[in-house]
């Protein structure tokens, strides 16, 4: 089953890169990558403010609106189905579960973690694996839909360049 | 005896339609919620279903221009990119407090 990138994977595309290579492969295969809503959301609020005092960046900021507006990639939205399951998430565990993000704040790492909650809701919802550099978050909200759909597993995939 | 129902007189073209059993039911049961005839409930399901889809048309415009507009990106003020560590930082800073 194809898996959708979250943002620790999207961070890592950059034009000629081996990433975006394998993004184009799939592309060529009919077989888009995939990216979550939030994941845009994520990685365009934070190109769109480094550009406000590092005006390189708005290179950047077109080349990933375009990338993302186009049909080489997939974009999951944030549909009634995965906004349910991500406010029953947030409600299971309100605080991320793991210490791996010490290097932010206490409100930055809430901030995190309900953008995972919200990326890993729409992966599911949409049917998708999550590919991810951050496997331990997600693995634990991989067993938190587990509690509430034994059935129907969120699989957890690690970076495919790994 | 029940008196006979009235429909409020209407201007416009006469026409003959064949309507669909679903469209007679949902007439007929409009029809006698309003105490108004079944022709003067079909007018009125089609004058309901012509609102919702001029609406449906307008939204389906307007978000059309709101995609356009969202997509339709500047040149950037650089000649060069940033670096590939450099670009991921500022993908990643998209979690951080300003």
């Amino acid at each position: 089953m194809t898996a959708a990138w979250d943002t620790t994977l999207v961070s890592r595309l950059y034009p000629g890169g081996p990433l975006e290579g394998l993004l184009l492969e799939r592309v060529r295969e009919g077989e888009p990558v995939a990216i979550t809503a939030p994941t845009v959301m994520e990685v365009v609020r934070g190109l769109q403010a480094s550009a406000a005092s590092r005006p390189a960046m708005n290179a950047t900021l077109d080349w990933i609106i375009r990338l993302v507006s186009s049909e080489l990639v997939e974009v999951l939205s944030l549909g009634r189905t995965a906004a349910i399951l991500a406010g029953r998430l947030r409600a299971m565990q309100p605080t991320p579960p793991t210490g791996a993000r010490r290097k932010a704040t206490r409100p930055e790492q809430r901030a995190g973690w309900v953008l995972d909650i919200q990326i890993a809701a729409c992966a599911w919802t949409h049917g998708r694996d999550v590919a991810t550099e951050n496997c331990r978050d997600f693995e634990a909200l991989s067993k938190l839909i587990a509690r509430l759909h034994p059935d129907l597993p969120l699989r957890v995939a690690s970076s495919p360049l790994s | 005896m029940e008196s006979r129902r009235r429909a409020p007189k209407r201007t416009g073209q006469r026409t003959t339609l064949t309507v669909p059993r679903e469209v007679l039911d949902a007439a007929g049961k409009l029809a006698r919620e309003l105490g108004t005839t079944t022709n003067d409930a079909i007018v009125r399901l089609a004058l309901e279903g012509a609102a919702a889809r001029a609406r449906r048309e307008r939204i389906d415009m307007l978000a059309s221009q709101r995609r356009a507009a969202v997509q339709e990106v500047g040149l950037g003020d650089a000649l060069a990119f940033p670096s590939p560590e450099e670009m991921r930082e500022a993908m990643l800073a998209g979690r951080r407090e300003p």
